[in-house]
C-alpha cells in the first residue's frame, strides 16, 4: 500500500476537485491501524466498526482546520481514543452498574466473540488486559501490541513519559499475576 | 518475548499476534461505506421541527382545545341553567323547601356564596333572634304593632 505524507494529503484535502479522493487516501492509509486500536479497546466488532467511523466523520469535519502541530496520524490516535473512552463510560452509566463489571462483561464476551480466532494463551492474554483500568489498558495495548514510543503516547493521551513507563510497568505486574493466579 | 519494562517477567510464550478477526472484505468495503456516510451527512437535511415529539406533543394540544371550544360554540352549550331547572331539581332531591328555593332564584347573590359555612352563620343568626325574642317576652302582636 502506498503510503501519503501528510502534506500531500492535506493540500489534495483543501482542493474541492480532489477533497474526497484526498480523504478516501487517509481513510485507507489509517483504517486498519486505528480499527485495531479501537477493537482491542471495545472487544466487539459492530461496536469497533461504528466508532471506526465516528472517527473518520470527525476527521472529515475538522480536517480544514487541522494544523500541522502533529502528525494526521497522532491526531487520529487521539480522536479514536478519545471515541473509546466515551463509549466506555457510557457503556458504564448506561447499564448503571459497577466500573469493573464493564470490563467483566467484555471478558466474557470474547469466549463467544465469532470474530475472535485466538488460542487459549490469546484468550487469557486478553481477559488478564482487561482487568486493567482503562488508561492502563490503552497504554499497554499501544506498546505492547503497536509497539509504539513513549513519545507518541505521551501526545495521544496528554500523559507524562515518565507515567506512562510507570504505568506500563503496574499493567505488566497486573497481567503477571492474573496469569500465575488463574 | 521481553520489554525493556518486563525485565522481571518473562513474556515468553505469550503471543503478539492479533488474535481478532473482522467480517470478510470488511477492510475495502470501509472507504466506500465511510464516503457514503459523509455524502449522507453533507446533504441538505430537511426541516423536521414538527416532526419533533415537542412539537407533536404542542399541536396535539393545541388541537384538543380548538376542538372543544368549538364544540362548545357551535352547540351553545352552557353551564346556565334556568330558574325552572334549579328549582325542579332542588326540590326533587328534597335538599330544601320551596320558599327557600324561590329565595334563592331571587337572590343568585346569595346562591353564588352558598357554601356551608354561610348557611351555618344565617342559621345562627336565626336562632340568636328567636333566643332574644324569647328572652325578653316579646309577643309576635308586639313586632307587627312595631311595624
Amino acid at each position: 500500500m502506498e503510503e501519503h505524507s501528510d502534506r500531500e494529503i492535506l493540500e489534495l484535502f483543501a482542493q474541492a476537485a480532489s477533497r474526497n479522493r484526498a480523504f478516501n487516501m487517509l481513510v485507507v492509509q489509517y483504517q486498519q491501524r486505528l480499527y485495531w486500536h479501537i477493537r482491542k479497546m471495545v472487544i466487539n466488532h459492530d461496536d469497533a466498526d461504528d466508532l471506526l467511523q465516528n472517527v473518520f466523520i470527525k476527521a472529515y469535519k475538522a480536517l480544514d482546520n487541522f494544523r500541522e502541530d502533529s502528525k494526521i496520524y497522532t491526531w487520529l490516535y487521539k480522536i479514536a481514543t478519545n471515541e473509546c473512552i466515551t463509549f466506555l463510560n457510557s457503556k458504564k452509566k448506561r447499564f448503571t452498574i459497577p466500573i469493573v463489571d464493564v470490563e467483566h462483561q467484555l471478558a466474557q464476551n470474547l469466549e463467544t466473540d465469532v470474530y475472535f480466532s485466538g488460542d487459549r494463551i490469546q484468550m487469557k492474554l486478553q481477559q488478564a488486559i482487561l482487568t486493567l483500568p482503562e488508561k492502563q489498558r490503552l497504554v499497554f495495548n499501544l506498546k505492547y501490541f503497536e509497539e509504539m514510543k513513549y513519545e507518541e503516547m505521551s501526545e495521544i493521551l496528554g500523559t507524562s513519559v515518565g507515567a506512562l513507563k510507570a504505568s506500563f510497568h503496574h499493567a505488566v505486574k497486573k497481567i503477571e499475576e492474573y496469569i500465575k493466579r488463574d | 518475548m521481553k520489554t525493556e519494562e518486563t525485565s522481571d517477567f518473562d513474556f515468553e510464550g505469550m503471543p503478539k499476534d492479533n488474535p481478532f478477526t473482522v467480517p470478510a472484505g470488511y477492510f475495502d468495503h470501509f472507504p466506500k461505506n465511510i464516503a457514503e456516510r459523509i455524502h449522507k451527512e453533507n446533504k441538505v437535511r430537511p426541516q423536521t421541527l414538527f416532526l419533533r415529539p415537542s412539537s407533536l406533543a404542542a399541536a396535539a394540544v393545541f388541537l384538543i382545545i380548538v376542538g372543544v371550544l368549538g364544540y362548545r360554540y357551535f352547540t351553545g352549550s352552557s353551564n346556565e341553567l334556568t330558574n325552572e331547572e334549579i328549582s325542579t331539581y332542588v326540590s326533587q332531591e328534597g335538599i330544601i323547601d320551596e320558599v327557600e328555593v324561590e329565595e334563592l332564584i331571587e337572590n343568585p347573590h346569595f346562591a353564588l356564596n352558598s357554601d356551608t359555612t354561610t348557611l351555618q352563620k344565617y342559621d345562627t343568626e336565626k336562632t340568636e333572634i328567636q333566643n332574644y325574642l324569647l328572652e325578653e317576652g316579646i309577643e309576635d302582636s308586639d313586632i307587627i304593632n312595631e311595624l
